[in-house]
């Protein structure tokens, strides 16, 4: 709206606060000495009058009831701190949930009990066992992992005994198991004089002396001596459900159902909660 | 009314003495809520919103004005009703015609004669037509033209209300009124004749 009783974005601004009798003693000589010789000035502020007067005239409109607030408002208005405290449980349970749901899939943590292992190799006669004079004394060097029985600390694990997952377990095929490491600590471990050509499994022994009472990976030491040393890239002997637990009697799988639990329940409480508060306003 | 000692014994969880200060306020913040929302029920709903919020958060006052103080909490949650308003629309701000199903552009105004201007403005039809110019401006142009203009609060409280800078009130309130009056340019023929703007027809 350019028009005759606008003027100025700036002049407008000038003229609504002169007429509020918002301006400095300085601004307000300066829209005087305006008004004064420029009637077009002096006719936009006559407009912005009427339409203060207006807006002014409009009429107070009655309460409809009292507001005043009730012991059981007063209450139920207290605990957003409850609802908010609830809506991060909720988030942090749903974020951990995730993690351990990750952490179940890319890193693996089991445990198989030696005698299982026994039993399972025993059985199947794997030819990678048939040059070595006794498990108890030779190893088979091969590209491997080593997977550890439970440390007393760490992710996963169970509350179970090895001998209780064996009772478990033992009716499962173990292929391509190679090795079961038994009474021989990692910095003792020497490899069999048939597999020494065996160059990158050298280097991989080497990495693996460099760290004492650490496996390759995760840095689990073997100090339970239960410890599996199994073929790199087979297939898994054990499903998921026979993961060992941690020491706190924690499956991953328990883990993950209670985090689940939290986190639903945690976000229907603040729900509930909320919904209350709205229905009482 | 004691003012300050209702706030501290308010603070200190003295329910009655709150209910003391939301006597005193409510026809005020009522009345922002209406004219920003333009809807009694909306309105209902934002001011008893208002006085929850303004309770569960009463410790967060340090003074300054309480008005002004509850006023921000009102408009922050008319701002919020808006927005969700926006994005879910539900009825129409004006009424429907039963006939033709479509939103009433323009209601038959009336002309009134009377001299005093609050014959005129106790018309619902004046009413509603400012109201509908009101209605035409964003939520925080709103908020300072009906603090100050309508509700007749200084720059500087409602500067404190609106949360923004003094100057930044002085130029919404401005641009607010330049619309507003540019609007009631359309409704001339109600308005007394006093108060019809020189050079109306010139667009």
């Amino acid at each position: 709206m350019k028009n005759a009783m606008n003027g100025s974005s700036k002049q407008w601004q000038l003229l609504s606060a002169y007429l509020d009798g918002e301006l400095s003693d300085r601004k307000k000589k300066q829209v005087q000495s305006l008004l004064s010789s420029d009637p077009l000035a002096a006719e936009t502020l006559e407009n912005l009058r009427k339409t203060k007067s207006l807006l002014r005239m409009l009429p107070t409109r009655e309460v409809p009831h009292q507001y005043t607030l009730t012991r059981q408002e007063a209450l139920v208005s207290s605990p957003g701190w409850l609802v908010n405290g609830l809506r991060v449980l909720s988030g942090v349970s749903a974020a951990a949930l995730v993690a351990f749901l990750t952490l179940d899939l890319l890193i693996p943590m089991r445990a198989i009990p030696q005698s299982a292992m026994l039993e399972s190799m025993a059985a199947e006669e794997a030819p990678a066992l048939e040059s070595m004079p006794a498990p108890e004394q030779d190893t088979l060097i091969q590209p491997f992992t080593y997977e550890s029985a439970p440390q007393g600390f760490g992710l996963g694990g169970g509350g179970e005994s090895p001998d209780e997952m064996f009772s478990q377990e033992q009716d499962l095929v173990l292929p391509d198991i190679s090795i079961i490491e038994e009474e021989t600590e990692i910095e003792d471990f020497a490899p069999d004089a048939s597999l020494a050509e065996d160059s990158s499994t050298d280097s991989e022994l080497s990495e693996f002396k460099g760290v004492p009472n650490a496996g390759p990976i995760l840095g689990v030491a073997p100090q339970d001596q239960q410890g599996t040393v199994v073929e790199r890239g087979a297939p898994h002997p054990f499903p998921r459900e026979t993961r060992l637990a941690s020491p706190a009697g924690l499956s991953y799988l328990t883990v993950e159902i209670t985090l689940l639990t939290l986190s639903l329940f945690s976000a229907l409480a603040a729900f509930i909660i909320r919904r209350k508060q709205n229905t009482l306003r | 009314m004691d003012e300050s000692a209702l706030i501290q014994q308010a603070k200190q969880g003295d329910l009655d003495a709150f209910n003391q200060l939301v006597r005193h306020y409510q026809t005020q913040v009522y009345n922002l809520a209406c004219r920003m929302m333009n809807d009694t029920a909306l309105a209902d709903d934002v001011t008893q919103e208002s006085f929850i919020n303004a309770y569960q958060h009463l410790k967060s006052f340090h003074g300054g004005s309480f008005r002004a103080w509850l006023l921000r909490i009102t408009a922050n949650n008319c701002y919020d009703e808006l927005r969700r308003i926006k994005r879910k629309p539900s009825q129409p701000l004006y009424p429907i015609d039963p006939d033709s199903g479509e939103e009433v552009e323009d209601p038959v105004w009336l002309t009134d004669d009377g001299d005093l201007p609050e014959d005129f403005i106790h018309s619902k039809e004046l009413e509603n037509a400012i109201q509908r110019c009101i209605d035409q401006l964003q939520a925080q142009f709103k908020a300072v033209l009906i603090m100050i203009d309508v509700q007749g609060m200084d720059y500087k409280e409602a500067s404190f209300a609106a949360n923004t800078p003094i100057g930044t009130t002085r130029s919404r309130l401005a641009r607010a009124r330049e619309k507003v009056q540019h609007c009631l340019q359309r409704f001339a023929e109600l308005l007394p004749q006093k108060y019809r703007f020189k050079d109306e027809n010139i667009q």
